[in-house]
């Protein structure tokens, strides 16, 4: 709003706030009296302050009707004094003597008080957004809008009696007989019943903005049944003197009392609410600056702590999988339509960035969800690329593990195929030359059984590195009897004393189990080639959801990792199952081979 | 009275130069077996005095074999053969209560007699 708008309605304001007054001084001055100077300057003082209220939510919210409508119902307040002009002529001179000017200005006078209401709940329900929500709130406020309407038609008919009629008893309230009593009680029930609901539904942050005019509102609805009962009461007479009131009690001046005050804070608290929603709106700014020097905070964290919401969560959109992740690359699922989780999706050039999981409540604020996801967007983009990452990454260490899985599994499946092929005829036709060995030495023929026999013991060397070979593809104690027992089966063969400690192992997944055995089995090589130990130990060691696996040996040491291409080959199949591998040999202190292998229990 | 000899192995060609070997020991072997569910069938009728019995079989191994025969009265020798070593089974040998184990390639007349004797 430019600032000559603003001062233009400064300047009306001023206008109604005089007319109106000036009305009013000319009703009291006449037969109806009253506490002059008190009565002026509160009327003036509401009037002006929701005129204000609305100049001000005007300026800070151009785009909203929040501002329009306050300004609306603070004009049509201080504007109620004009029907006195009207009005006074009647009241002074004889009845009949009419004019068409102050007909219209009792016409408009006296809607213009039902039409403050009217507006002061169409206000009530379309704040904060400034639109109404759904079809029961929009029948009510066009229902409220269209008697007002109607009460037009009907003074119309018959001007002056009707608005007599209509203001007789002010003050405290001038326009209530029991009818009208019962329709205004109606209204304000079906109103607060409206706003209860939401208030529960809402957020914190929605809370904090709605709840100081909802109870000004509420305020200002008993001061008013409240005069009106006093109203009633104190024209029937005997009803409320069985109250153990009378009509000259101070009840009515009392009640009129909280009516002003009521008055007066509704402005007040419209205030209030739009430098409350200024201020979380501004918490948006706060985001961006602790997003700009974020270093240990989540995303997630801040974005929790701007929209009040602990539970958010945040999904990137990895575009080369078409589905969602989480931070650590992980797919997620995003809630359903209808479940206790909405979801604000953040986009770019209008492709999918991230969804922003959070309460459904938080759809009352789509403002602020928006602005906050706006303000995070770089953020998100940036958390999103490195979620894409590390979900590359998962699956890159998956392939891998799998890899070395398949591996295990290929070379398993060679040596049962040696074993159930070529091992066993061999060892058949060992056992056929032994026996026809024996069959040419019963028959007295020692040179062939000599000849026989060579054969027999070349055939057993070949079974026995066929063996080896086997052995060195997979050992077959290992799919037998688990690693204990392969390891101590190798300790068993190695040339130098072996020990073996184990502590509670049991059956790891065949992958580690194989790995952690060719560890062993590659370190008690190395202690046999290089190391010139007297002695060497291993250790096997089940922590929860690892395996460690360490071979010490008393040797020259100076072993390196980076130099054996042995130890080399099984860091990277350590590495593929998730696990590390580390060698510590100083020249002289002998050699310490460590693996550490995650293993689901098993 | 001649001893009996009950041979399991699924391999007929190893069956055959066994039957052989146990003959030339001095056994009778009473029948043949190719798996476990016929090692134990033939081992409750006939109830032989030695079983030559292979460790890998096509329906179970020979440890849970030996383990079944032997649990009884007046239970068989168990002898058990592989074409693997021993060392590969670790102390699941021991552990079957089987009398000794030998590898298919040492299998001779004289490994079988010690074993049955009891020789160390």
């Amino acid at each position: 709003m430019n600032r000559r708008r603003r001062v233009a309605l400064w300047v009306l304001a001023v206008v109604i706030v005089i007319v109106g007054d000036a009305g009013f001084l000319v009703y009291r001055v006449g037969p109806f009296g009253g506490n002059l100077a008190f009565d002026v300057t509160v009327d003036a003082a509401i009037g002006f302050a929701t005129m204000a209220a609305g100049i001000v939510t005007w300026s800070r919210r151009p785009e909203g009707t929040i501002g329009p409508l306050l300004f609306a119902a603070g004009a049509a307040w201080g504007l109620t004094g004009v029907y006195a002009f009207g009005a006074f002529p009647y009241l002074v001179a004889a009845p009949g003597d009419t004019q068409v000017f102050t007909d219209l200005l009792v016409v408009v006078g006296s809607v213009l008080l039902p039409l403050h209401y009217a507006i002061l709940l169409h206000l009530l329900l379309a704040y904060p957004e400034g639109v109404l929500h759904g079809g029961l709130e929009r029948a009510l406020v066009v229902g409220v809008y269209g008697l007002v309407v109607l009460r037009t038609i009907a003074i119309l008919s018959d001007p002056v009696d009707n608005a007599i009629l209509f203001f007789a008893g002010y003050p405290p309230f001038p326009f209530m007989g029991v009818a009208a009593f019962l329709y205004f009680s109606a209204v304000a029930v079906a109103a607060f019943v409206i706003l209860g609901r939401r208030w529960l539904r809402s957020t914190r942050t929605a809370r904090r903005i709605v709840t100081p005019v909802l109870g000004a509102a509420l305020l200002l609805a008993t001061a008013e049944i409240a005069a009106a009962l006093v109203n009633l009461f104190g024209r029937w007479g005997p009803a409320w003197g069985s109250l153990g009131l009378s009509t000259n009690s101070r009840g009515p001046v009392l009640v009129s009392a909280w009516g002003i005050l009521a008055r007066l804070a509704v402005p007040v608290a419209f205030l209030f609410g739009l430098f409350r929603s200024t201020i979380e709106r501004s918490r948006v700014g706060d985001l961006v600056i602790e997003l700009g020097a974020r270093q240990d905070t989540s995303l997630k964290e801040a974005l929790a702590r701007t929209l009040h919401d602990p539970s958010v969560e945040l999904a990137y959109w990895i575009p080369a999988r078409s589905e969602f992740v989480d931070a650590a690359g992980r797919p997620v699922s995003l809630p359903t339509e209808g479940s206790e989780r909405a979801v604000t999706m953040v986009e770019r050039e209008g492709e999918p960035l991230a969804a922003i999981v959070h309460d459904r409540s938080l759809l009352d604020e789509p403002a602020l969800v928006q602005a906050a996801s706006a303000a995070a967007r770089l953020a998100i983009d940036n958390e999103r690329l490195q979620a894409e990452v590390r979900a590359k990454l998962a699956e890159v260490q998956a392939s891998r593990a799998r890899i070395v899985e398949a591996g295990d599994a290929e070379r398993r499946r060679v040596e049962r195929n040696l074993h159930d092929g070529a091992q066993q005829r061999l060892v058949t036709l060992s056992l056929a030359l032994g026996l026809l060995k024996e069959q040419l030495a019963q028959d007295g023929d020692p040179a062939l059984a000599a000849q026989v026999d060579g054969l027999s013991t070349e055939l057993r060397q070949a079974l026995e590195e066929l063996r080896e070979l086997a052995r060195g593809i997979h050992p077959a104690i290992l799919t037998e009897e688990g690693l204990p027992a392969a390891v101590t089966s190798l300790a068993d063969r190695a040339p130098v004393p072996v020990s073996v400690e184990e502590g509670r192992v049991g059956r790891v997944p065949e992958a580690v189990e194989a790995t952690a055995y060719f560890v062993v089995a590659e370190a008690l090589t190395n202690v046999a080639k290089y190391a010139h130990a007297s002695r060497a130990s291993v250790r096997l060691l089940r922590d929860g959801d690892r395996l460690q696996v360490e071979v010490t040996d008393d040797g020259v040491g100076g072993a390196d990792i980076a130099a054996g291409s042995g130890l080399r080959g099984l860091e990277d199949r350590v590495a593929a199952l998730g696990g590390g591998l580390s060698v510590e040999s100083s020249p002289g202190a002998g050699t310490l081979v460590r693996a550490e292998i995650p293993c689901d229990g098993r | 009275m001649v001893a009996t000899a009950l041979l399991v192995d699924d391999h007929a060609g190893f069956r055959a130069q066994a039957r052989v070997l146990l003959r030339s020991a001095g056994f009778e072997v009473v029948a043949e077996a190719e798996d476990a569910a016929g090692a134990l069938e033939t081992a409750g009728t006939l109830r032989p005095d030695v079983i030559l019995l292979d460790v890998q079989l096509p329906d179970g191994n020979g440890f849970d074999v030996a383990r079944a025969v032997l649990d009884g009265d007046d239970p068989p020798i168990v002898i058990l053969i592989s074409s693997r070593e021993a060392s590969d089974y670790g102390t699941r040998i021991d552990r079957s209560g089987a009398r000794g184990f030998i590898s298919k390639a040492e299998l001779s007349v004289a490994a079988i007699t010690a074993l049955v004797r009891g020789d160390p």
